[in-house]
């Protein structure tokens, strides 16, 4: 299992959708120019270079382009790892 | 990483806390602080500061709110925001959301850096806006600049000697350039600061604006500006503050201009070093060639003065077309508004000042 630590609470990787992630580790490869390959779901910013407020923000435009939702800033503010990103597009898809 | 919200009740005690006097870095001065707590359209409960804090209790970074009103919504101006150096991603952001939830993402940007900009127009949130300006140099004050290039005293007192003689002849420029003139038909008068009498003349000239200032809102501005001009006044700590705090000399200016005593144009300027800004002016247009003669009079006066910067339209032409400056440079400042603030016909419209937000303290 692959853990992520979200507002304290502990969130099983594993059960999100692979659709979900996919696609979101895709957003995310694109936007930071590196291989989808090369990202896991528990890396955070701090753990990838060139993840900067900038490219943050624009994988945040991406996903929410490429699932047509929106993200609230509470939720923004919980997102620390591509793990979280894919839980709050998951949670939205509900 | 920790966030710590302080409002503007608490402010004050935070600045002189043995917290704040320890900090590596400050982010904030006692001089913002008070300002900050006498701002007449704040509320006790405002959130203007949110530290990013490690658990180690070190700073990581920093946002700060300006509160204002755009007409009956409340808002706020961003007024900082900084990120230790090396510091992730998620520190800048988290800071930055929090400020945006404080708020409602009810915002204002008066001045943002291209990376910035960049950001906040992927949030989607505002509308941007342009300010086109200019800079017009018509001295160096090359003794200044260059004898604090040099450590060593003759390589100092020299350079300093030969921008005495550059800046001489410069001096001689200025007066052929720009001839002694009285400007002709209109009455200048220095004004402390806009009375309550002058807020209906602003109120017709400020339509655009999106959160408006008032006679009020200057006199707070003069009576708490963020930066100081008084060396007695440094205690040391200057060093661990990166945005301005002191400088050689800092002064706000207000010119009414009037004909048959009616006011038909105010101009509110701050001088720091030896720039002469513009910061705002209620005019209408056929005043503006009187207003850019008194600005250049006052050029070819204060010979600390090396530098105009206006944002103004109408001052941007004339100063231009009178080609009397050694050179000048076209400047442009970044500038977003909340669409939460604005209807979208507004926001095709809307005018920020160049003093707008924090610019007229600083």
């Amino acid at each position: 299992m692959e853990p992520s630590i979200r507002s304290g609470n502990w969130v099983n990787i594993n059960n999100m959708n692979e659709e979900v992630n996919n696609k979101v580790r895709d957003i995310v490869a694109d936007v930071l120019q590196k291989k989808p390959g090369d990202l896991n779901l528990s890396l955070r910013s701090r753990d990838v270079e060139g993840w900067d407020s900038l490219r943050h923000v624009m994988i945040i435009a991406a996903v929410e382009d490429a699932f047509g939702i929106e993200i609230g800033l509470d939720e923004l503010m919980a997102i620390e790892s591509i793990g979280d990103l894919c839980q709050v597009v998951e949670n939205h898809q509900k | 990483m920790l966030l710590r919200k302080i409002t503007i009740a608490q402010l004050e005690s935070f600045v002189r806390s043995e917290e704040y006097r320890t900090m590596n870095e400050l982010p904030i001065t006692p001089l913002r602080a008070l300002s900050q707590a006498n701002n007449p359209k704040a509320r006790p409960d405002d959130v203007v500061l949110t530290l990013a804090m490690s658990e180690e209790g070190e700073l990581l970074g920093y946002v700060g709110a300006l509160p204002d009103w755009a007409g009956s919504i409340r808002c706020a101006w961003n007024s900082c925001w900084r990120v230790k150096e090396g510091a992730p991603a998620e520190v800048s952001m988290k800071l930055l959301y929090s400020f945006l939830n404080d708020w409602d993402r009810k915002i204002l940007l008066a001045d943002m850096t291209p990376h910035t900009h960049k950001l906040i127009q992927q949030l989607r949130i505002c509308t941007h806006r342009s300010l086109h300006g200019i800079r017009c140099f018509y001295r160096l004050n090359l003794a200044r600049r260059l004898g604090k290039k040099f450590r060593n005293r003759i390589l100092r007192n020299l350079a300093g000697g030969a921008g005495t003689i550059v800046d001489g002849l410069l001096s001689l420029f200025v007066c052929i350039a720009i001839p002694k003139k009285r400007v002709s038909g209109i009455c200048i008068e220095e004004i402390p600061c806009p009375t309550p009498e002058l807020d209906s003349f602003i109120s017709r000239h400020n339509t655009h604006q999106p959160a408006k200032r008032l006679s009020a809102d200057f006199r707070w501005m003069r009576e708490y500006p963020w930066i100081s001009d008084r060396e007695e006044e440094k205690t040391g700590m200057e060093g661990r503050y990166y945005f301005s705090w002191f400088t050689e000399r800092f002064e706000t200016h207000w010119i009414r201009f009037a004909a048959h005593a009616e006011t038909v144009a105010l101009l509110g300027y701050t001088l720091r070093d030896d720039i002469l800004n513009v910061r705002y002016l209620y005019a209408a247009n056929d005043t503006i060639p009187n207003i850019g003669r008194f600005l250049l009079q006052q050029i070819r006066t204060d010979r600390l003065l090396s530098s105009v910067i206006t944002y103004h339209p109408g001052l941007t032409a004339y100063l231009q077309s009178r080609k009397n400056f050694l050179f000048c440079r076209k400047i442009t400042r970044l500038t977003a508004l909340s669409k939460k603030l604005c209807s979208p016909d507004e926001a095709e419209s809307f005018i920020l000042q160049s003093g707008d937000g924090d610019c007229m303290f600083t």
